[in-house]
């Protein structure tokens, strides 16, 4: 039998790893922030602002598969090191932006392709590689929790250093912490995992990136996969972005609405890593199937329920421990699917459904309150996605279309 | 389990748990986060 337990190289990855997606996701959740006092020093309207960030997550996704297919080629620790680099660029560049176009050069492009570069697809796809497939799910919800609480601390953090230094100077200082990235990429080094330490080239000769390609595009559950991580994107960046819209339409103060947020933030560590320790257990398409009707039954009970601050502190937790936990499962998944030599490519192009789900959850959440006064349709549709999602998981599996 | 291993994880849960803390903290010395994310993006 061989031994799962995680090696000593591993585990300095894991910390590597976790350090990396909280300052990369943490530096990144808090971007919302520099919009009011940028807008405000410029004069813009929000859509300038606004344009940067959805700029951002387009180029995010959609060259998430490219990041990934160089990570798979030429090692996670230079893909790393170079988005670190990118991203603190990107950073001090967006502290003197003055103009749209240089905000949609240092925001929308440069932090786009850095992003793709230093978060979950490279991140998840590196110490997945390097950990025994029974730890594997357990390994990337170690990492994903990490990433979830970057997202915890940097949003009150920024927003204090913002209010005493000013924006400028706080991205100043974001990209200074950014910038140990650099350093800590040099962390991804582990071995990837091979039975019996017996190289699995050995054995057989390794597909080519077409060929990989051609195998996901004929195998239908990676679709269906897919389709469920839009789901993902869609509810998260709809409740996210818009439910402190709506609490303020039932008449809820800030500070109702600051602890739905943290409840969510703080929920969503605890979540994640439950996630990925479960998926280590459990048939991850099944969870993935009780996560989205979970999801849906949450809302409907928030909708049905009369809404007092305990109805949205509950929301707020129920949906704290199912907001990212879709991470490491389907990462997993796709692991199990077509083993870890593709990984990040593949997860990438999984995550690409992700960010087009966050587009439309984002975009369709006002256009809905603009054209009615409230969130209804977009309330029944996120339930409706929830149903969905639990379908198209009927139809995953984890049988192995590739081996390592 | 090596010495040092054991340490590394009691450093680890250590640093988690004193970040934990400070975030709480933060969270509870900013309650004007939801005031900014609402001027940021919500129609209201």
């Amino acid at each position: 039998m061989s031994d799962t337990r995680f090696s000593k190289p591993l585990i300095y990855m894991l910390i590597g790893s976790a350090i990396i997606l909280a300052l990369s996701l943490g530096v990144r959740h808090a971007f919302g922030l520099y919009l009011v006092p940028m807008s405000h020093e410029f004069g813009w309207g929000h859509n300038v602002f606004s344009l940067a960030i959805a700029m951002q997550n387009l180029i995010w996704g959609a060259v998430q598969p490219v990041t990934g297919a160089f990570a798979d080629k030429y090692g996670s620790k230079i893909v790393v090191a170079v988005g670190g680099a990118l991203y603190t660029l990107g950073l001090l560049l967006m502290a003197v932006s003055s103009s749209g176009l240089l905000l949609n050069l240092s925001v929308g492009l440069i932090l786009g392709l850095a992003l793709s570069a230093t978060s979950f697809p490279v991140l998840l796809s590196a110490v997945g590689r390097a950990a025994h497939p029974e730890k594997r799910s357990l390994a990337m919800g170690i990492a994903s929790a990490a990433g979830s609480f970057g997202q915890f601390i940097m949003l009150p953090s920024t927003l204090l250093l913002l209010q005493s230094a000013g924006w400028s100077a706080a991205l100043m200082v974001s990209a200074i912490l950014i910038a140990f990235i650099v350093p800590l990429a040099w962390t991804l080094k582990a071995p990837a995992y091979t039975p019996n330490n017996i190289s699995a080239a050995i054995h057989k000769p390794a597909l080519s990136v077409k060929e990989i390609l051609v195998i996901a595009k004929n195998h239908k559950p990676f679709w269906f996969l897919s389709l469920g991580f839009f789901v993902c994107g869609f509810q998260v960046v709809f409740i996210g972005i818009h439910l402190p819209g709506y609490l303020i339409d039932h008449g809820f103060d800030a500070t109702t609405g600051t602890v739905f947020l943290a409840l969510v933030g703080l929920f969503n560590i605890v979540g994640t890593y439950t996630a990925g320790w479960l998926g280590g257990k459990y048939s991850k398409p099944y969870l993935l199937m009780g996560l989205y009707g979970l999801r849906g039954i949450a809302i409907i009970g928030f909708l049905l329920l009369p809404l007092s601050t305990w109805t949205i502190y509950s929301f707020g937790v129920i949906m704290g421990l199912l907001w990212l936990s879709t991470v490491p499962l389907t990462n997993g998944i796709v692991a199990n699917m077509f083993g870890i030599k593709y990984l990040s490519m593949l997860s990438g192009i999984v995550f690409f459904t992700h960010q087009v789900g966050s587009f439309f959850g984002g975009w369709l959440g006002g256009v809905n309150h603009d054209m009615t006064g409230n969130y209804n349709m977009i309330w029944m549709f996120s339930i409706l996605l929830s149903v969905f999602g639990v379908l198209v998981h009927f139809f995953v599996n984890e049988e192995h279309v590739v081996h390592d | 389990m090596t010495d040092s291993m054991l340490g590394l994880k009691i450093l680890t849960a250590a640093a988690i748990g004193l970040l934990l803390a400070i975030a709480i903290l933060l969270w509870i010395k900013t309650p004007q986060l939801f005031e900014y994310f609402n001027q940021a993006f919500c129609p209201h």
